[in-house]
């Protein structure tokens, strides 16, 4: 394992070089398996988040009124705006990217805490969601109530809204940790354009969680 | 040692290796494809087997510079072993699918046919006959200590038989003439206060029901009349059971909710038949169990008149007065809080969730779950109404005869 | 035995004593250490969950009660020793068995790799394991001293007596979710390696069957697993009262559950046996001297089987009130899995024709397999055919099937394995007349104890019940066959721990194995024994089919 520091000078930057690990041939080789791990585990995403879309659609059908009837009680533009946060945001990490395979340090930089301030962004439109439903008497589960007509069903509407919108905010937060560690090492110099798969990589996984999000969207907030 | 029933009269059949007892109509057909299946399994297993052995024993290795043919693959074989499974299989596949279809959906309107509702709950069965009158399954098992116990007249022949020792104290016990006494911390009986005679009484009490004793031993069975086709409605009152009685080759999940599940039947040989839970329910599983009879049509009627408490309709009818009245009329066309009940059977109402024809499932889902769908024209403010599962048959017979 | 090569010029150094200390151990990134720290673990849980096993059988041994109290204390430790063989045996034993342990082992040997794609992965999927298998342990521990109830509710958690019961839920459903997680990095990291690290010349159709078999798995792995995380997640969730999607008395459906735990427990099951087809194919061939016949259709069988897995979940559900048009469906699905798998076997005999077949150990258990996991396979049928579902649906007939598979086929296959690699792994042989009668002891107890289960089941004898009356017409069945079922369960217990002792002791005082004990043609027999850390002592490339035996291609 070569472990002995090495710089790169690329323009009037300085790059920490970076060697192959070990067990791969080459470079190529290693960034090839690194990517398509990632693809499968944005396959397990996908899968995951499945089982609660099929719950999300089996209990739609079996209560399509009490559904039609909750989803009015969500404010849809809020849910806009997060959706719009969450495309600039993608579009920030792409930019990140692409500053990064051309070796421009400081762009990267801050195109990444771009997209950590938009991620910051949701998290505050949410939080001002959440707290509004709870104002209201819609907790998760056993507390449930709230007045105004009663659907005796429509804590299902709720529940799997909360546990939905929350798995998401999780993988928003643990999205921006990542983006954040990215930043901090694009700032030491780890990343130029022979190495950046960890910034390739995050930027995938930022890109599924917005993904997901523009299914969630319409699920609560415009099927009516 | 034992927790085995005296009360069982010798069976009639018994079970061997490969079958247990043919009672039902349906049963031989089962086994035919069972058979069928068996046999082409088993021919194919010996040909494997067979194979595998003369090649082992044929080609064994003689030395370690054996030579071997290199034979990479040969498309004619793989296409003859691929396709003649095929062929059984698929051909297994559908006689199966066949026999189910002709044997799973009950009949409809058929003339004669017995009801029977079977409630599982932690952890007996009740049988509701819709005629008015229940069975529990719970002595049926395991009234050889209660039974021994009514026999006894008084407290000291009950030490004398040294039964005592079995218990605990808290535990209470029911001796000849409804005599009850409780074992107190001391290990001293004392006369049952009022709490724990109701206890012995109740049926619910599946804890005391040990010891307790139910009044008639007949009426720990449920008995159905033999050469009639017979209709189980299936359900559970908290968690997943199954319903199960293997000489009849019939079985069919308990799950809580709105729904009986129906399965059906046609004994055809008289005798008492083994049933069983077959879902895993907790600490008592294994003795969800017990004996159904087949009667004569004759014993059948008569047992009907000895377990009848109740008359369906008056009972249906004060479960409405109470728990329904109040909101729902059941005079044609009259708007209420709610919609008539007037002809609610047969007919379709039209919902939040579309058309639907009232059924058991549909008034059964008003009543638990008044939210999934509501009627076109009310407001959605019925709340669930608390109604058990025997309620709920009583009113139901009720409600078929309003119109 | 044969000994094709020159003993391997004893270098000194491998992948067992290139660094010494438990931290070089614990911290370790080589696949092998891994692999071999995931042997000790499954064989270690092996035992355990087999101790549970025989108390079951112990306690059914005769009617009436057996040696439990006979008290609700008694009863909720019996449904304890059954959910926890089953939760060990499924989540610690079998699913990670062969994949983690002998797939961590050699799958980067037979691919010409250094190691596996991500090796920090593979330690923290190793780590994931025993973070479930402790909380596991507590769980266990927990009941006994009263800190919660007996966790008794099965290994498949249904609802909704897993809502109600008291037992640690939670607990066993959150390290059935880490343990599931520890299984979708370790699927993860052998798709990436086997798609991208195969040695130069390596093309798809020159793996080895074993890689075909471990990739099919990992595929399931990957797309499946998941399901069951989500699921044990709402269940968690619905334990802690935050959604009501399985709980009937709020408008939840507790079938619901059932639906999503067999999306992903039916595919599990094929993530338990189809390495074990890929350890079969590899004995059967190197054994027999003979290239493997049908390549391509056991490779693309594995594939097959892992696509159809997906879509026969419903059969578990037959008696639920299923219609019978949906039933008619996933009973077809079904029995068209089973295609693949005929094919598979009528290959693996078809290998044997004019073969120079050896009766080694490995081979003696390959023989087993095929014979056993024949019988496994054809009494599935009896469960996927509708009508007949009836009579077998949560009988002893269903647990009978599942252990002809997963006994007769997994671990069989599994013992196959180790007698297999063995020497490879530690360059010494084992003591191979003590292997022989073990795998005698292994047959004959298996067979007496899970083939009179059949008959218990044709006489509708319900699973996970903690006692038996024998006094109905079913009663002279019941008494019989439980009793012959608890005989062969101590004869197999033996067995194995027998053949444990055997291998271990080999490690210390077995005679120095050759780098190629059995002639085996795939790459793994090409490195030193045992291998280095980084698996070769040379650049590996191959021109060639993984099975080259026979007269037209001679030795390398």
């Amino acid at each position: 394992m070569a472990t002995e520091k090495q710089i790169t000078k690329i323009g009037n930057d300085f790059f920490k070089t970076r060697f192959v690990a070990h067990h791969f041939a080459t470079a190529d080789q290693e960034f090839d398996a690194c990517k398509f791990g990632m693809w499968m585990f944005l396959l397990t995403e996908i899968m995951l988040f499945g089982g609660l879309f099929v719950a999300w659609v089996v209990y739609r059908l079996w209560y399509p009124e009490t559904f039609k009837h909750c989803a009015q009680l969500m404010d849809w533009k809020l849910g806009l705006v997060n959706t719009c946060i969450l495309i600039l945001s993608s579009l920030t990490m792409s930019l990140a990217i692409r500053a990064v395979k051309m070796s421009d340090k400081k762009t990267a930089v801050k195109m990444m805490l771009a997209t950590v301030l938009c991620g910051a962004g949701f998290l505050i439109v949410k939080y001002f969601e959440y707290s509004h439903k709870f104002h209201l008497g819609i907790f998760p589960g056993a507390n449930f109530s709230f007045d105004g007509e009663h659907y005796s069903n429509a804590h299902h509407f709720f529940s799997l809204y909360f546990v939905m919108t929350g798995t998401h905010v999780l993988h928003v937060i643990i999205g921006m940790t990542a983006i954040l560690w990215c930043s901090y090492r694009a700032a030491r110099g780890h990343f130029y354009k022979d190495y950046y798969t960890p910034v390739e990589l995050t930027g995938m996984y930022w890109h599924l969680v917005e993904l997901i999000w523009i299914f969630l969207f319409p699920m609560f907030y415009l099927i009516k | 040692m034992n927790d085995t029933s005296p009360l069982t009269p010798a069976p009639q059949e018994q079970a061997t290796l490969l079958q247990a007892p043919q009672a039902s109509e349906h049963a031989p057909q089962i086994d035919i494809v069972l058979d069928v299946i068996n046999w082409v399994s088993l021919v194919s297993l010996i040909l494997i087997t067979a194979a595998m052995l003369y090649f082992v024993f044929k080609y064994r290795r003689k030395s370690e510079n054996d030579e071997t043919p290199h034979i990479s693959h040969n498309l004619t074989l793989e296409v003859i072993w691929s396709v003649i499974p095929m062929v059984f299989l698929f051909g297994l596949f559908f006689f199966g699918y066949k026999t189910y279809a002709e044997i799973n959906e009950p009949p409809a309107n058929v003339h004669g046919v017995v009801d029977i509702y079977v409630t599982g709950r932690k952890w007996n069965w009740d049988f509701v006959y819709p005629q008015g009158g229940k069975v529990n399954s719970r002595g049926s098992l395991r009234n050889e200590k209660n039974a021994n116990l009514e026999k006894i007249a008084d407290l000291a022949a009950f030490k004398a038989s040294g039964k005592d020792k079995d218990f605990t104290p808290g535990d209470s016990i029911r001796l000849s003439g409804k005599k009850d006494f409780t074992l107190g911390k001391n290990g001293e009986w004392v006369p049952a206060d009022a709490a724990a005679s109701a206890k012995l009484d109740d049926p619910k009490n599946s804890d005391l029901w040990v010891y307790a004793q139910s009044t008639d031993p007949k009426s720990n069975y449920f008995v159905v009349p033999v050469n009639t086709p017979v209709r189980l409605h299936i359900k559970s009152e908290d968690v997943l059971h199954s319903f199960a009685i293997p000489s009849m080759r019939v079985k069919r999940d308990a799950i809580p909710g709105n729904q009986f599940r129906s399965t059906w039947f046609t004994p055809v040989k008289e005798g008492t038949y083994l049933y069983t839970c077959n879902e895993m329910c907790g600490t008592d599983h294994s003795y969800m169990i017990g004996y159904m009879k087949v009667v004569s049509q004759a014993e059948f009627q008569k047992f009907l008149k000895d377990i009848n408490v109740v008359d369906p309709l008056v009972a249906g009818k004060d479960c409405y007065k109470n728990k329904c009245s109040s909101c729902h009329s059941l005079e044609e066309g009259k708007k209420s809080v709610g919609p008539s009940l007037f002809n609610f059977y047969g007919s379709k109402h039209k919902t939040s969730a579309g058309e639907v024809v009232g059924d058991d499932a549909y008034l059964i889902e008003s009543i638990k779950n008044p939210g999934a769908k509501i009627a076109e024209g009310f407001p959605p403010v019925m709340p669930p109404i608390a109604v058990s599962d025997e309620e709920m048959i009583y009113l139901k017979e009720f409600l078929k005869t309003v119109k | 035995m044969s000994t094709h090569d020159t003993p391997h010029a004893d270098s000194g150094v491998n992948y067992l004593n290139a660094s010494k200390g438990l931290g070089n151990w614990l911290l370790t990134l080589d696949h092998k250490r891994i692999g071999l720290m995931y042997l000790w673990s499954v064989m270690f849980f092996l035992l355990v969950g087999g101790a549970f096993a025989l108390l079951i059988r112990l306690q059914l041994a005769f009617p009436g009660h057996g040696f439990l109290p006979q008290d609700a204390s008694g009863k909720d430790m019996y449904n304890e020793f059954f959910t926890l063989h089953g939760v060990i045996m499924v989540f610690l034993v079998i699913i990670p068995g062969i994949p983690a342990a002998l797939g961590n082992f050699f799958l980067p040997l037979q691919l010409g790799a250094k190691d596996v794609a991500f090796p920090k992965l593979n330690l923290i999927s190793f780590y994931l394991y025993w973070v479930g298998a402790i909380m596991a342990i507590v769980a266990i521990i927990g009941s006994n001293f009263g800190w919660w109830g007996r966790l008794d509710t099965g290994w498949t958690f249904y609802t909704s007596y897993s809502i109600v019961t008291s037992g640690p839920v939670i607990l066993a459903v959150s390290a059935a979710f880490i343990l599931g997680f520890s299984s979708i990095f370790t699927g993860l990291n052998f798709v990436a390696t086997i798609h991208k690290m195969r040695c130069p010349g390596m093309g798809w159709y020159r793996m080895p069957l074993f890689l075909w078999a471990v990739y099919a798995t990992a595929i399931i792995q990957v797309l499946a697993t998941p399901v069951l995380g989500i699921t044990l997640l709402m269940l968690i969730m619905e334990k802690l009262d935050i959604i009501h999607v399985f709980n009937p008395d709020k408008g939840g459906d507790p079938i619901l559950f059932q639906h999503f735990f067999w999306f992903y427990s039916h595919p599990a099951v094929y993530i338990m046996i189809l390495p074990g087809m890929g350890v079969i194919s590899e004995i059967i061939s190197a054994q027999s001297k003979k290239v493997i016949f049908g390549y391509k259709a056991i490779a693309n069988s594995s594939i097959a089987i892992a696509v159809i897995s997906f879509v026969v979940w419903g059969h578990h559900m037959f008696m639920s009130g299923q219609t019978t048009y949906a039933g008619a469906v996933f009973s077809f699905l079904t029995f068209a899995v089973a295609i693949p798998t005929a094919i598979k076997v009528c290959n693996w005999v078809a290998t044997l024709y004019q073969g120079s077949i050896s009766l080694d150990t490995p081979m003696l258990y390959a023989l087993s397999f095929l014979f056993l996991f024949t019988i496994g396979g054809l009494t599935g049928i009896p469960l996927a055919t509708l009508s007949t579902d009836i009579v077998f649906h949560d009988t002893y007939y269903v647990v009978a099937h599942f252990h002809y598979v997963m006994f007769g086929g997994t671990i069989i296959a599994f013992f196959a394995g180790l007698h297999y690699w063995w020497p490879k792994m530690f360059g010494r042989m084992y003591n191979e007349f003590v292997a022989k009668c073990c795998c005698l002891a292994i047959f004959v107890g298996f067979n007496l104890c899970f083939f009179t289960q059949f008959f218990l089941g044709f006489a509708g004898f319900p699973r996970r019940y903690y006692s038996y009356s024998v006094d109905h017409e079913l009663g002279e069945v019941w008494r019989s066959m439980s009793g012959f079922s608890s005989i062969g369960a101590m004869i197999l217990g033996v067995g194995v721990l027998v053949s444990f002792v055997n291998l271990i002791v080999a490690i210390y005082t077995g005679r120095k194995a050759s780098d190629n004990p059995w002639g085996g043609t795939t790459l793994e027999w090409t490195a030193p024994t045992p291998p280095p850390t980084l698996n070769f002592d040379h650049d590996v490339s191959i021109d060639r089919d993984p099975y080259i035996y026979g007269k037209n291609t001679g030795h390398h």
